[in-house]
C-alpha cells in the first residue's frame, strides 16, 4: 500500500515490480499457512535452546500457536513417552510441561516430583505459586497436599487460552481447584498482607548460548528486596521453594552464590546466621546424559525442618537413586542438608566463599543491580562491544568527512550523538525501574516504548511553544518527579502513578532534540544531526547495560537525568536567543 | 519564539527532495506514513527477534541495527547526485525488498552478523524515508514522527493481541 501511495513502482522496471509482487504473494501464503515453529530451521542445535531448534515428529507435534501481547505461545503435545505431555513455549522459551491429570495421582520419579520434593506440608496449606508452569506445579501440590488452597500468580494469559481447548483440559488442573491471578509476582506479594504456608517459584532462565555469559534474564522479581517480600509473606513454619537453571562448574557455583547471598541479605541477622540450618539444596537433571541441563532446587524454612520433613526428603532421594539406572532416569544430587550430612561448603565456608568470589561475580542481586545471573565482569561477550564500537567509529568518520564538505553545524553533531545516547538510555533505564518486574523481554520493552513515543511527540510539539516560565516550571517538575522515582519503591506504587511520573519525564526528554534541531538552518545539517542522534540511540543500550551492572541504577539514572537537564537548559538558552 | 523555516529554500538546497512523487494530502502525510511504517516494522522485527534470539542478543541486535541505519543514512550523502535522486525514488521498493530478504534470513539462519547487516539496510531505508521530511519545522517534524511511530507500534500491538490468534 505504501508503494502504491508513493508511486515508487513507476520508477522501477516492470519485471522488478512483478517479481516483488510475486514474492509478496508467496510470503503472505507461506506465513499464513505455516506457523513459525514449522518455518524456522535451526542450523546448529547447540546455538540456542529456543523453539527454533525443536524438532517435531509424529509423537511430538505443534497443536496451537497463540499470539498475545507478550509474543506468542506455542503448544505441543508429546505422545512418545509413557504419559502424554503438554508443553508450552513462550516466545521460543520453554515455560512448562504438564502430564495428563491422572498421572499426578501417584507421582513417582516423574518430571514434576523431581522438581518439587514431597515434604511434610500440612493439609489445607495455603500455597502461592509464582508462574503457572502450564498447571504442572498446581497438580504436583494437589498430589502432595490434602485440600490445598492454591493461588497461581501469572502474567501470561496462555493458561486461560488453554482452558478454551477441549483437547488440553485433561492436562490442566480442574477448573475452580485453584485461584489464578494475573499480576506480577512481586506486586502480588507487596500489595497483600496474606501469609502463605508454601511459596514456590522458578527463579529464571539462563542464557547458555553465550558461555561463559549467563545473564539471560534481568528482573526485579528475584532481587534481595523481592526475596524479603516473599519471606515476609511466609508463615514461620512455611516453605519457600526456589528453582533455577544450574550450569556445571565454577559459574554454576557463582549462580548458586548469588541466590543464597541474596536470600541471606533478605533475612534479619539472626535468621541469616541460621540459614545453614534452615535450607536444603539439591541439583537435578531429567536424564543421565553428561551434558543434560541441570537445575537447582533450594528450600528455605524459617523455623527449621521437622523430622517428618527430613524423613520425606530422604525417602524421596533414596527412591530416586534406587530407580535411576546408569543410562536413564532423573538425577538428583543433594548439595546441602540442614543436619550437616551434606554441607555446601563453597558458600557456607568463609574461606571457600572468598576464593570463589575472587574469580567470579558472586555479588548479591538488588533492585539497584538486578542482573541476576551476571557472573562475569562484562554483560556481553567482547565481540558484541566490537560490533557497536566499529559501527559508531565508522559513523563518526563518515560524519567528520561529510562535515568538512558543507555542513554548517558540525560542532553540534557530537551534541546530537550525546542527546541520542541520553534520551534512549533514559528510556531503557526507566524501563528497568518501572516495567522490568513484568519480565525482561524484548517484546515488553517494545510495548513500553509506546509511552516515550506518544509523550515524546507531545514534548516535541510543545518545545517551540515554551516561554521562559514554562521551561523553568518544567525543569522543576521533572526534577521533583526524577527525585521521587529515585527514592521511592516504584513497585509498591499504583501503576497509574508510575505511568503519570513517566509521562512527565518523557514529555521533558521529548523536548530536547527539537531544540537542538532548531540550531540547524539547513536540511542537510538536520539530516546529519538526525543520523548522529540515532547513532547515539543505538549505542545507548549497550552503554546502559554495561554501566548499570557496574554503578547501579541510582547513579546511572542520576547521571543521565542530570545531563539531560543541563542539555535542555543549554539548548533552551540558545533557542531563546534566536 | 517560533522559528519559521524556509521550507522552499531547503527543499532545493538539499536536493534530496522531492525524491518521491507523493500524493499531496498534507505536508505531514508522507512523514506520518513513513514513521508509521518504520515503527510497525520495528515492532514486528522485535517480536521475531525475541522468538529466536536471547534477550540481550536481541537488544544488541536492534541497537546495532540503529547505528548501522545511521551509517546508511550518512553513507547515502556520499552518492553522486544523479544516483542519489534515483535511489531515493526507489526507497519504498527497497524497504519491501529488504523486508522480504529479512524474512528469508529469519527463517534460515540465526547468525547475528547476517541479521545485523539486513536490519541495517532495512532500517537505513526507513530512516531515509523519514528524513525526506526533515525540512519541516523541528518541533512539527519530531511530533509527527513520534506520533506516527506511536500509532504504528500501537497498531502492531493491538493487531497481535486481538487478531493474530492461532496464526
Amino acid at each position: 500500500m505504501y508503494i502504491l501511495y508513493t508511486k515508487a513502482w513507476q520508477q522501477a522496471w516492470p519485471i522488478v515490480n512483478v517479481s516483488l509482487g510475486g514474492l509478496v504473494v508467496c510470503t503472505v501464503y507461506i506465513f499464513s499457512t505455516f506457523s513459525l515453529p514449522e518455518l524456522i530451521t535451526c542450523p546448529d542445535r547447540s546455538q540456542t535452546y529456543k523453539i527454533a531448534c525443536i524438532d517435531t515428529n509424529d509423537t511430538f507435534t505443534l497443536t496451537s500457536s497463540v499470539a498475545n501481547i507478550s509474543g506468542r505461545s506455542d503448544v505441543f503435545i508429546n505422545t512418545g513417552s509413557d504419559s502424554p505431555r503438554l508443553s508450552v513455549y513462550n516466545s521460543g522459551l520453554h515455560s512448562g510441561t504438564s502430564l495428563v491429570r491422572e498421572a499426578y495421582t501417584n507421582l513417582s520419579q516423574q518430571y514434576h516430583d523431581v522438581e518439587i520434593p514431597p515434604l511434610a506440608y500440612a493439609p489445607g496449606s495455603k500455597v502461592a505459586a509464582a508462574g503457572a508452569s502450564t498447571g504442572s506445579n498446581v497438580l504436583t501440590f494437589q498430589s502432595y497436599i490434602s485440600y490445598p488452597d492454591i493461588t497461581v500468580v501469572e502474567i501470561d494469559t496462555i493458561i486461560s487460552d488453554l482452558y478454551q481447548e477441549e483437547s488440553y483440559i485433561n492436562f490442566l488442573p480442574e477448573v475452580g481447584s485453584f485461584a489464578l491471578v494475573y499480576q506480577d509476582a512481586r506486586t502480588f506479594f507487596e500489595t497483600r498482607d496474606t501469609k502463605f504456608d508454601v511459596i514456590s517459584m522458578m527463579v529464571e532462565s539462563v542464557n547458555t548460548t553465550l558461555a561463559p555469559f549467563v545473564d539471560e534474564s534481568t528482573s526485579l522479581v528475584y532481587t534481595t528486596e523481592a526475596l524479603r517480600t516473599y519471606v515476609d509473606a511466609l508463615d514461620t513454619d512455611g516453605y519457600l521453594l526456589l528453582q533455577q537453571f544450574h550450569i556445571s562448574g565454577e559459574l554454576g557455583d557463582a549462580m548458586i552464590h548469588k541466590v543464597l547471598g541474596s536470600l541471606e541479605a533478605a533475612l534479619d541477622p539472626a535468621a541469616a546466621a541460621a540459614l545453614q540450618e534452615n535450607i536444603i539444596l539439591y541439583s537435578y537433571a531429567f536424564s543421565a546424559a553428561p551434558d543434560a541441563q541441570r537445575f537447582l532446587g533450594a528450600i528455605y524454612k524459617p523455623d527449621g525442618f521437622s523430622v517428618a520433613d527430613t524423613e520425606q526428603f530422604t525417602t524421596w532421594i533414596d527412591k530416586n537413586n534406587t530407580r535411576a539406572s546408569v543410562t536413564s532416569g532423573a538425577r538428583i544430587t543433594v548439595l546441602h542438608t540442614p543436619d550437616g550430612t551434606q554441607t555446601y561448603d563453597l558458600f557456607f565456608s568463609d574461606n571457600k566463599r572468598a576464593t570463589l568470589a575472587a574469580f567470579s561475580n558472586t555479588s548479591i542481586i538488588t533492585d539497584d543491580k538486578p542482573f541476576r545471573h551476571l557472573v562475569t565482569t562484562l554483560p556481553f561477550p567482547r565481540q558484541y562491544y566490537l560490533l557497536i564500537l566499529l559501527s559508531v567509529g565508522l559513523l563518526t568518520l563518515l560524519l567528520a568527512a561529510y562535515s568538512k564538505r558543507a555542513v554548517e553545524q558540525s560542532s553540534q553533531l557530537p551534541v546530537a550523538f550525546g542527546i541520542g545516547l541520553i534520551t534512549f538510555g533514559l528510556q531503557y533505564v526507566l524501563y528497568y525501574k518501572t516495567a522490568a518486574f513484568i519480565g525482561t523481554s524484548l517484546i515488553y520493552f517494545s510495548v513500553f516504548l509506546l509511552i516515550p513515543l506518544f509523550f515524546g511527540a507531545l514534548g516535541g510539539y510543545f518545545s517551540y511553544k515554551l516561554r521562559q516560565w514554562h521551561a523553568v516550571s518544567l525543569v522543576v517538575m521533572s526534577s521533583v518527579v526524577a527525585g521521587y522515582l529515585l527514592f521511592s519503591a516504584t513497585l509498591s506504587l499504583s501503576p497509574i502513578i508510575v505511568f503519570l511520573l513517566l509521562t512527565v519525564l518523557f514529555v521533558f526528554s521529548g523536548m530536547v532534540f527539537p531544540l537542538l534541531l532548531s540550531q540547524a538552518t539547513t536540511s542537510e545539517d538536520r539530516l546529519l544531526m538526525y543520523a548522529s542522534n540515532m547513532g547515539g540511540g543505538g549505542a545507548a543500550t549497550i552503554m546502559v547495560i554495561s554501566l548499570h551492572a557496574v554503578i547501579g541504577w541510582v547513579y546511572l539514572f542520576s547521571i543521565l537525568f542530570g545531563i539531560l537537564m543541563l542539555s535542555f537548559i543549554y539548548l533552551f538558552y540558545l533557542f531563546s536567543k534566536r | 519564539m517560533y522559528i519559521a523555516i524556509n521550507v522552499r529554500y531547503d527543499y532545493y538546497y538539499l536536493s534530496l527532495m522531492p525524491p518521491i512523487d507523493f500524493v499531496y494530502i498534507s505536508k505531514f502525510t508522507s512523514l506520518f506514513f513513513a514513521a508509521f511504517l518504520s515503527m510497525f516494522i520495528f515492532q514486528l522485527v522485535t517480536r521475531l527477534t525475541e522468538y529466536v534470539f536471547m534477550f540481550h542478543q536481541g537488544v544488541l541486535l536492534l541497537s546495532s541495527a540503529l547505528v548501522g541505519a545511521s551509517l546508511a543514512l550518512v553513507g547515502v550523502l556520499f552518492l553522486p547526485q544523479a544516483y542519489k535522486a534515483y535511489y531515493l525514488k526507489l526507497l519504498p521498493l527497497l524497504v519491501m525488498g529488504s523486508w522480504l530478504v529479512y524474512l528469508v534470513i529469519f527463517v534460515t539462519t540465526q547468525s547475528l552478523v547476517i541479521h545485523f547487516v539486513i536490519l541495517t539496510i532495512l532500517f537505513g531505508a526507513l530512516f531515509l524515508l523519514i528524513t525526506q521530511n526533515i525540512h519541516l519545522p523541528p518541533n512539527q517534524f519530531t511530533a509527527v514522527e513520534l506520533l506516527g511511530s506511536f500509532i504504528g507500534a500501537a497498531g502492531l500491538v493491538l493487531l497481535s493481541f486481538f487478531c493474530l490468534r492461532n496464526g
